[in-house]
Parts: structure tokens; C-alpha cells; sequence
């Protein structure tokens, strides 16, 4: 039953594109959900599940875009060697700032993961032999056909790229399942609560909260690349402290700690605005009300809500 | 079995142990007593690795554990609860004593049946499902103490386990207690200020008085040690 509900969601999303085929600003916003729901699912996994909230996380969607990117366009390698190679990069710098941040705590962790990301974006910013400076990265290519046997996809149009994106959200929501129903998410959960008792049970405290900082910053380099292959450019402020503190936002109102809580935020926080755009000057304005609104009312976030108010309707 | 040689440690100009030495040389139940900031909960700390000692050598068992860090003194076999009672809130009981045998590598099948076995021993069974959070305090000191318990530990440090727990529930931990300490003997050492509670269960006292050890023996003799009397009401 529960079964059959999630492969008829899936089904629908795969199809959304012929059923939505008049409607390309439509696909373009849900493309752009799912590709800002990646990184947000790998936030999750640290913030609301290890409780570790890093200021720096698109520093490292970042890493992998602009790896990616040098890869693609000045190596010549093919989309499909690049993400793998940029998602290992992004993951590898996240246990290697991980193991630093991770010396600190609460607050102080926060205020060390915001310099991290301050340095890694000006190195973005910066660095015009590599990541072509504050201009931006032009030239990103989407990725190549595939094609297997009589069937092929491109990734070119929209709708293929669309296609493309909802697969890469797919997985990551698939390995962000696997980690919480495992052991291994089941210490996570309990260094959230009470680290330190976490530690005298026997868990090595330190080495679950780098490995969850390195998989966090690997799964959001990989949005990262999807990211700016959708775009074909890839641009530092796409992965500055303020693009930080609003994946911070998404999972908070999405729900932090809950399975689809990154996948609602990110569509709330990316569609939203766009369908305010009526109230034109008013729009931001009117989107902080609401997202003031959401943490006063839904201090559980928006999937916390849904999930109150569905045990009430089932009493 | 348990060997601390000289512990210091200082809170700033606080002195918590000055100069500590004690050994435990048999399984047993042992009470360590003392006025309020003789350096009982400090003494536990240093043992346990929440905290390295200024000076001083700790040895489990003849190796020296001093400064390890908590994880690895739990794989040696060395379990602890706490003064302000820590259990993981979120969890389940069985969650909550689940989570202990996992750190123990037993399997997911095994842990369901072992954890309802030792809530049943405590009267929690029909708060299996049931968030620690939603228990009483007592409760939640006899889940912390089970939790404690079910991996079999061989050096076992309760910190004031009696405190803020009804008499009822108290009768409840004294009986599991001592069926725990006979189904499996090892080093169990009891923090404890409710004296008839400790005199009850325990084999032997360790007095601390101003971060060192005054004193030790049976429970009678300690009671009429001079040395004791005088620290406890000097």
C-alpha cells in the first residue's frame, strides 16, 4: 500500500514533463526545487539528524560544481566521469574541514564552518586562473546523451535535464533513508540528543560526526554539480554564506530531522517567491512574514507539521 | 582490578582531588561516600576518561587507561551513569537499551528480546515504546541504571543512583541491584549520600573527604570510624 503510493508518486514526477508539457516555467521551478532539495538532504543528515548546524554547507556544493567544471571544460572529461570524481572531492574536503570545525562545539562549531565557507568562497571568488574569478564560470556543458541499446536520453531540453535532476534527488533521498533506518543513523540520532552520553555507550563521537560531515558535504557537491550543469555557468555566489544560511533556512522549514523535510523546504522556499512575484516589490517581504510565521506556528518545521496534523486526523 | 595512584585534579582553585589513591582488588559492591565536594563524581570522571586528571595514573585491570578516551574505556568492559541521571530523551526504552547493546555489537534481532527481558526486571515493560522523556524521574533512573547494566560490564560506576527516587522504586533497584551483582559479580561502585541505602547493599565504604580517601571497611566499621564521624560533622 505505502508501497504502491510512493512508486505512483514517482511515476507522476517522471511523467510531469508530458503532463506539464505547455508549462516549461513550471518544470523549470520544480527542476531547481530538486536540484537545491540535493544539498539540503546531505544538511540534513547533520543538522537534523547529527545536530550539527554548518554555516559553510554550499561552500562544498561548490568544491564539486567548480570541480566539475575544470574537469568538464578544461580537461575535456565527460559529464559522467566528472560527478562522481567532484562528489568524492567535495566529500574528501568535508572530512578534511570537518576534522577541524569538529574540534568545536555548538556556537563555536557554527562560527568556525562560516569562516570555512567565507575562505572556500573567496577562493572561488578569487582564483581567475581557475574558477575564472567573480565573472563566473562559463560554459558548463549538460551531459552527453545516454544511450542504452534503441533507448536514448538527452539531457539537453528541459524536460530531459528535468528528468536528470529528479534521479540525482531520488538517490540522494534514497541514501539519506538508508543512513536513519541503519546503525549507524541510529548513533547519529543519539549524539544529537546527548552527545557526550553517546560517547561513554561506546560510540567514537568524533569519527561518526566527520564521516556525517564528509557524506553532508559529498551529497551537496554532487547537487552542486547538477547544479551548475543545469545552469551552464557556474558562479561563486551561488555557494556564498548568504546561498549557506538559506539551506539552513530550507531544512529548518522544511523540517530538519525529518525524511521529506529538505524536499518541502526547498520547494517552498524556491517556489514560493516565484508565484509571489505578483506582489512584485512586496514579494520578499511578504515571503519573510511567512517564513516568520512557519517557525513561530511549525517550530517542528513544515514536515513536522504535516505529520501532527495527519496523527489527528487518524485518532 | 581498579588501580587510581595519586589522581589530582583542580577547578581552578578548587582542589577535587588532591593526591588520590585507591585500588579495588575484588568483584564486589563498593560504596563511595563522602561530604559534598569531597571529589566522588570528580574520582569518576578521571576513571571513566570524562576527564583527564592534573597528575595521578589510573589501570583497569593493570593497564594504564589514564586519559583514554570514553569509548574505548567502554569497550574495555567500564559502564557509568550519571549524577543528573542521562538517558536520550527522543528514544524509546527500547530504543534507549537498544542503543546500549549496539554499542556492544549485538545483533538487531537479539536486542528487542534482551532489552523487554531487563525492562520486565524493572517493572518498565509497558513503557517499551514509550519516549524517556515521558517517564518519571525515577523511572528514568531505573532505565538509566538498566541501560547501564545490560551490556554486562564488568566495572560498573553508578553516581548516586538512589537520588531522587521514590521509596517504592527504590525497593525496586536495591532488589535488581543485587540480583545483577549475583547473576554476574564484577567491580560495582556506588556513589551514594542515602546511607541506608548504601549500608544495605554494600560490602564495603570508601570515605572521601577533601579529594583523597580517609578511610575504607565494612559498612559497621566505617560507621564507627572516629575519623569518619569527625569529617562528616567537622
Amino acid at each position: 500500500m505505502k508501497l504502491a503510493a510512493v512508486a505512483a508518486v514517482i511515476a507522476f514526477l517522471y511523467a510531469l514533463p508530458a503532463v506539464a508539457s505547455g508549462q516549461p516555467y513550471v518544470l523549470h521551478i520544480i527542476a531547481l526545487s530538486c536540484l537545491y532539495a540535493i544539498p539540503a538532504i546531505g544538511l540534513n543528515v547533520m543538522l537534523g539528524y547529527t545536530g550539527l548546524v554548518s554555516l559553510g554547507h554550499m561552500a562544498f556544493a561548490g568544491i564539486g560544481a567548480y570541480t566539475a567544471a575544470v574537469l568538464m571544460v578544461d580537461a575535456k572529461l565527460s559529464f559522467w566521469l566528472a560527478l562522481p570524481i567532484a562528489t568524492i572531492t567535495a566529500g574528501a574536503a568535508g572530512f578534511a574541514v570537518g576534522s577541524i570545525c569538529l574540534r568545536f562545539r555548538t556556537h563555536y562549531f557554527m562560527i568556525v564552518t562560516l569562516a570555512f565557507g567565507l575562505l572556500l568562497h573567496q577562493v572561488m571568488n578569487n582564483w581567475d586562473e581557475v574558477t575564472r574569478g567573480a565573472a563566473g564560470f562559463p560554459g558548463i556543458p549538460r551531459p552527453a546523451p545516454l544511450a542504452i541499446g534503441d533507448w536514448s536520453h538527452s539531457f539537453g531540453p528541459l524536460a530531459g535535464f528535468y528528468r536528470l535532476a529528479l534521479t540525482g534527488l531520488l538517490a540522494a533521498f534514497a541514501l539519506q533513508w538508508a543512513i536513519v533506518r541503519s546503525d549507524f543513523g541510529k548513533v547519529l540520532v543519539a549524539i544529537r540528543q546527548d552527545e557526550k552520553l553517546a560517547g561513554f555507550k561506546g560510540a567514537n563521537t568524533m569519527l561518526y560526526k566527520t564521516t556525517v560531515f564528509a557524506l553532508g558535504s559529498a551529497i551537496a557537491g554532487f547537487g552542486g554539480v547538477l547544479f551548475v550543469s543545469f545552469l551552464r555557468a557556474a558562479s561563486p555566489d551561488a555557494f556564498s554564506l548568504a546561498e549557506s544560511i538559506n539551506m539552513v533556512l530550507i531544512v529548518i522549514i522544511g523540517g530538519a530531522g525529518y525524511l521529506a523535510g529538505p524536499l518541502i523546504g526547498a520547494l517552498v522556499y524556491i517556489a514560493v517567491p516565484e508565484y509571489l512575484r505578483a506582489a512584485n516589490e512586496l514579494r520578499l517581504v511578504l515571503f519573510g512574514v511567512l517564513l516568520v510565521l512557519i517557525t513561530l506556528f511549525a517550530p517542528q518545521g513544515l514536515a513536522g507539521l504535516l505529520q501532527s496534523g495527519w496523527k489527528r486526523v487518524r485518532r | 582490578m581498579i588501580e587510581v595512584r595519586g589522581a589530582a585534579k583542580r577547578y581552578g582553585g578548587v582542589v577535587a582531588l588532591a593526591d588520590c589513591s585507591m585500588a579495588i582488588e575484588r568483584p564486589g559492591i563498593y560504596g563511595l561516600i563522602g561530604p559534598n565536594g569531597a571529589g566522588k563524581t570528580t574520582l569518576f570522571d578521571v576513571i571513566t576518561g570524562a576527564t583527564l586528571p592534573d597528575a595521578g595514573r589510573v589501570r583497569i585491570e593493570g593497564r594504564d587507561v589514564t586519559g583514554i578516551a570514553p569509548h574505548r574505556l567502554a569497550a574495555l568492559g567500564v559502564a557509568r551513569s550519571f549524577q543528573e541521571c542521562r538517558v536520550f530523551p527522543q528514544f524509546t526504552c527500547l530504543e534507549n537499551l537498544g542503543f546500549s547493546l549496539q554499542m556492544h555489537r549485538v545483533g538487531k534481532t537479539l536486542r528487542r528480546e534482551q532489552a523487554l527481558r531487563m525492562l520486565r526486571l524493572v517493572n518498565l515493560e509497558s513503557y517499551a515504546d514509550e519516549p524517556a522523556a515521558s517517564l518519571s524521574f525515577g523511572q528514568r533512573r531505573l532505565l538509566e541504571i538498566v541501560g547501564t547494566f545490560i551490556v554486562q560490564p564488568r566495572f560498573l560506576l553508578l553516581d548516586e543512583p538512589a537520588s531522587g527516587v521514590n521509596p517504592m522504586l527504590l525497593e525496586t533497584l536495591t532488589g535488581f541491584l543485587r540480583a545483577m551483582y549475583q547473576q554476574r559479580p564484577g567491580v560495582f561502585l556506588i556513589v551514594e549520600h542515602n546511607m541506608q541505602f548504601i549500608m544495605e547493599l554494600a560490602q564495603e565504604l570508601i570515605v572521601m573527604h577533601q579529594g583523597a580517601v580517609l578511610d575504607r571497611g565494612a559498612p559497621e566499621a566505617i560507621q564507627a570510624s572516629p575519623r569518619v564521624i569527625e569529617a562528616y560533622l567537622g
